[in-house]
């Protein structure tokens, strides 16, 4: 399967007038595996929603696979969107729907009408091999006719990731998968994700606000501090400097 | 370091707000004064006391039997009667509901925010135009619109069953075009990022989550229906509130308890029923 390269120059984006990135400069090679790290606020979120193709970078350029996504027509967006896979942090589950729905709605950025109403209403066989041999390799294959605000948390989440992979994406996002789960679960969660990467060769692009997590198991690390990049290295290489200034505070108050 | 201030910090507790309310209710008594009521209207007097007294008790022993002494030949047994006047509010009401959704659905499409997001400038004037058209569908009541088709049809069921269905479109559109707005809004995003049209957007990431509000406020509005269909029975439609009216103009009480009897019993078991299948669309 194809991965996806992005590359960012000098990227701004604000929203009704405040600004939530300043002049980002980021290249993600095809298949890297990447941790967006930074306090709250930072603009990690918005970072990703950049990469995902939702948010238009107000200044600056941003290149998917090499091509100007600021030219790009309805058709083409579309075409991105589908391609980039986006775990959020809510999970964007309909609450409601049977969790085979939820799976087979990855693919609504590249069928047409009548095929997307036939796959929601009754999805097709191989649709439905696919959603069920996804859940499997996430682990709950088991759910696939259960409501889907019937699981836990962390299943939704595992939903979620699968709903992404059924996409077929070039790159997977994910939004702090692990904001609300326990330190063995978050590790576990994080695991999946660069296991499903390296397995698939995805571009693999998560937040996190826990930087020791992102040095152990994500191979590059960028620091992200009231919207610009602060560091971007190795994991191997985040020196305490760099901790430091990510997670600096003055009289208890976050520096500006 | 702070500073202690000389007076303890306050806010006023009889703010805007409180006079705000005083001033509504102020109005209220001024408005009961414009319309020429005296407080001594409020209880019965005279008269007004003993039929009050006796249509009260006739609620203790509502008729099982005609009232009047003789009844022309070919009546059928009081209850007999009751019970197809209430099969027939229902079925109008059924009739005027599915009506109404009917015309309801698309109105409601519409006039949501919800549909029309990503579709450039053209929806919303669409939009405006389609909410003042329920406006008006809404803002006359089903006994003016009664008023009107009597005079265009007659006494005939289209004209019962489109005084009712024209409002009852117009309540539903306004409602459900709310329902759908407020609709949690972040499955519908995650489908958007994932490359979705605004219709699949629309159709997979909002109709699901808002469906039960949807499907509990029609059976809501179900009930309401049935009594609006009773109550134009006193412009001749054959529902129950035809045979209430006679009752009544011939001061026979125990039928007209009967009757009302007979009415909260099937609003009660229609409301059960809806409670039951909301319970099953929302759980």
């Amino acid at each position: 399967m194809a991965s996806a390269s992005f590359r960012l120059d000098h990227v701004g984006v604000d929203f009704d007038g405040v600004e939530v990135l300043r002049e980002v400069d980021l290249e993600i090679a095809p298949g890297e595996q990447v941790a967006l790290v930074g306090p709250s606020g930072a603009g990690k979120t918005t970072l990703l929603r950049v990469l995902d193709g939702v948010v238009q970078p107000c200044s600056g350029r941003m290149l998917w696979d090499g091509r100007d996504v600021h030219g790009f027509g309805r058709r083409e967006l579309r075409a991105f969107r589908a391609s980039v896979g986006f775990v959020p942090q809510d999970h964007g589950l309909v609450p409601n729907l049977r969790v085979v729905q939820n799976v087979v709605s990855g693919k609504l950025g590249r069928r047409g009408f009548l095929a997307s109403l036939r796959s929601l209403v009754w999805p097709g066989r191989d649709d439905l091999l696919r959603a069920h041999a996804l859940l499997e390799r996430v682990g709950i294959a088991d759910r696939l006719f259960h409501r889907t605000d019937r699981l836990s948390g962390g299943q939704q989440q595992r939903v979620a990731i699968v709903r992404a992979l059924f996409q077929e994406p070039e790159a997977l996002l994910a939004d702090e998968p692990v904001a609300s789960v326990d330190p063995a679960r978050a590790r576990s969660v994080i695991r999946l994700l660069t296991d499903l990467a390296t397995d698939r060769g995805l571009t693999l692009v998560v937040s996190l606000h826990d930087l020791e997590l992102a040095r152990a198991f994500l191979p590059r690390v960028v620091g992200l501090r009231n919207g610009r990049v602060l560091f971007d290295r190795p994991a191997d290489r985040v020196s305490p400097a760099d901790v430091e200034a990510l997670y600096a505070f003055t009289d208890g108050v976050a520096a500006s | 370091m702070s500073t202690r201030p000389a007076v303890p910090p306050s806010r006023p507790l009889l703010g805007r707000r409180t006079v705000l309310v005083a001033a509504i209710l102020a109005l209220g008594a001024v408005s009961g004064l414009a319309v020429g009521l005296r407080p001594a209207d409020l209880v019965p007097h005279g008269r007004g006391w003993e039929l009050t007294l006796e249509f009260l008790a006739a609620a203790l022993r509502p008729a099982l039997d005609h009232e009047a002494v003789s009844v022309p030949p070919g009546t059928p047994a009081f209850p007999l009667q009751v019970g197809a006047a209430l099969l027939r509010t229902v079925a109008y009401a059924l009739a005027a509901m599915s009506l109404a959704v009917v015309a309801a659905a698309p109105l409601a499409l519409l006039a949501s925010g919800a549909w029309w997001r990503g579709r450039g400038r053209l929806g919303s004037g669409v939009r405006w135009a389609v909410r003042g058209l329920v406006v008006v569908l809404r803002s006359v009541h089903e006994l003016l619109w009664a008023v009107l088709f009597l005079a265009a049809f007659g006494l005939s069921p289209a004209t019962g069953l489109l005084a009712l269905a024209l409002p009852y479109a117009g309540t539903l559109a306004k409602v459900w075009s709310e329902i759908l707005d407020e609709a949690d809004p972040r499955p519908a995003a995650a489908l958007e990022a994932l490359g979705a049209t605004p219709l699949t957007r629309f159709l997979f990431g909002i109709l699901p989550v808002a469906l039960p509000d949807v499907s509990a406020y029609a059976f809501y509005r179900l009930e309401c229906c049935v009594r609006s269909a009773a109550v134009l029975g006193f412009f001749g439609i054959p529902t129950i509130g035809f045979l209430i009216a006679r009752s009544f103009e011939n001061l026979h009480y125990r039928e007209v308890w009967a009757q009302l009897w007979a009415l909260v019993a099937v609003v009660l078991v229609l409301e059960g029923w809806s409670a039951r299948l909301r319970r099953r669309f929302v759980a």
